[in-house]
């Protein structure tokens, strides 16, 4: 998953990141439930809000 | 209270019990590690002796355990801070990073699933008890130790390499078996499987229900 909105999975976030894969499933899930991704298919994209939250990041 | 606590052990060949906890690395399921084999493990408490040395040798094997696609989980009913406390403290004064979550059970939930209390030892605190939880989520070993013996960390390398041995290999493995060394075939179930075992050739037959084979 990118700040572009491309969905991945969490496999492929996992290698990305080089974080075990629980981390990434739990962080998911937070995010998910927090609206900032959402889940289709198994492959997890940046929503709206996420988008939004992503352009207010000091990082960004 | 003590009914609470002896809440019964889990069965091996059964589904792991499910639980979310909070842990030094945040919020985890133990469904996030579907497709990993997990060795859950509990400790009496932070800043403790025995703990402080297992811990030290849990983190020495991790890389081990990482080849074989082996996560660990530690437990006590100590708090996040206290954990996060002792692993900054072992850190500080040994050098040696706790690289795995450790839940923090503070109200027994994780602990009662597992039964991992054990009030003839202590009424407050867990038990050394080892889970070992394969990738579909099935407990597949248990071990447990008082709390006044440290762990022996290469034997939960052994199991770990005899579990997958089994699975992949469809074979037991005898008493001390290191990778590497001649495992055993299923017995014959049948008087003529019994005398075709006994024939076959390759195999390091005492009779004809303890054969073994090199892999």
């Amino acid at each position: 998953m990118t700040s572009a909105g491309e969905p991945a999975t969490p496999e492929e976030i996992a290698g990305r990141a080089g974080l075990p894969l629980f981390r990434v499933r739990s962080s998911l899930r937070e995010l998910v439930q927090a609206g900032l991704i959402e889940e289709k298919e198994n492959k997890y994209r940046t929503t709206e809000k996420g988008r939004e939250a992503l352009q207010r990041s000091p990082s960004s | 209270m003590e009914e609470q606590e002896q809440a019964g052990l889990p069965r091996l060949g059964e589904p792991a019990p499910q639980f979310e906890a909070v842990t030094t690395q945040g919020p985890l399921k133990l469904e996030d590690f579907k497709g990993s084999w997990v060795i859950l493990f509990s400790h009496p408490a932070d800043f403790t002796p025995v703990c402080t040395t297992e811990f030290m040798a849990f983190a020495e094997i991790y890389p081990e355990l990482k080849k074989r696609n082996t996560e660990l989980l530690g437990l006590s009913v100590d708090s996040v801070s206290s954990h996060i406390a002792w692993i900054r403290n072992v850190e500080e004064k040994t050098g040696v990073k706790i690289p795995f979550p450790i839940i923090a059970d503070l109200n027994k939930d994780v602990s009662r699933r597992y039964g991992m209390i054990m009030p003839g030892e202590s009424r407050t605190e867990t038990v050394r008890a080892v889970f070992v939880i394969d990738p579909d989520q099935k407990l597949r070993a248990m071990v447990y130790y008082p709390l006044t013996t440290g762990r022996n960390m290469n034997e939960f390398l052994r199991l770990i390499d005899a579990l997958q041995t089994t699975d992949k290999h469809h074979v037991a493995t005898p008493a001390n078996w290191k990778p590497g060394e001649p495992v055993v075939i299923p017995p014959p179930n049948t008087t003529e499987m019994a005398e075709e075992r006994a024939k076959e050739e390759g195999l390091e037959c005492i009779d004809w229900y303890l054969c073994k084979k090199k892999l």
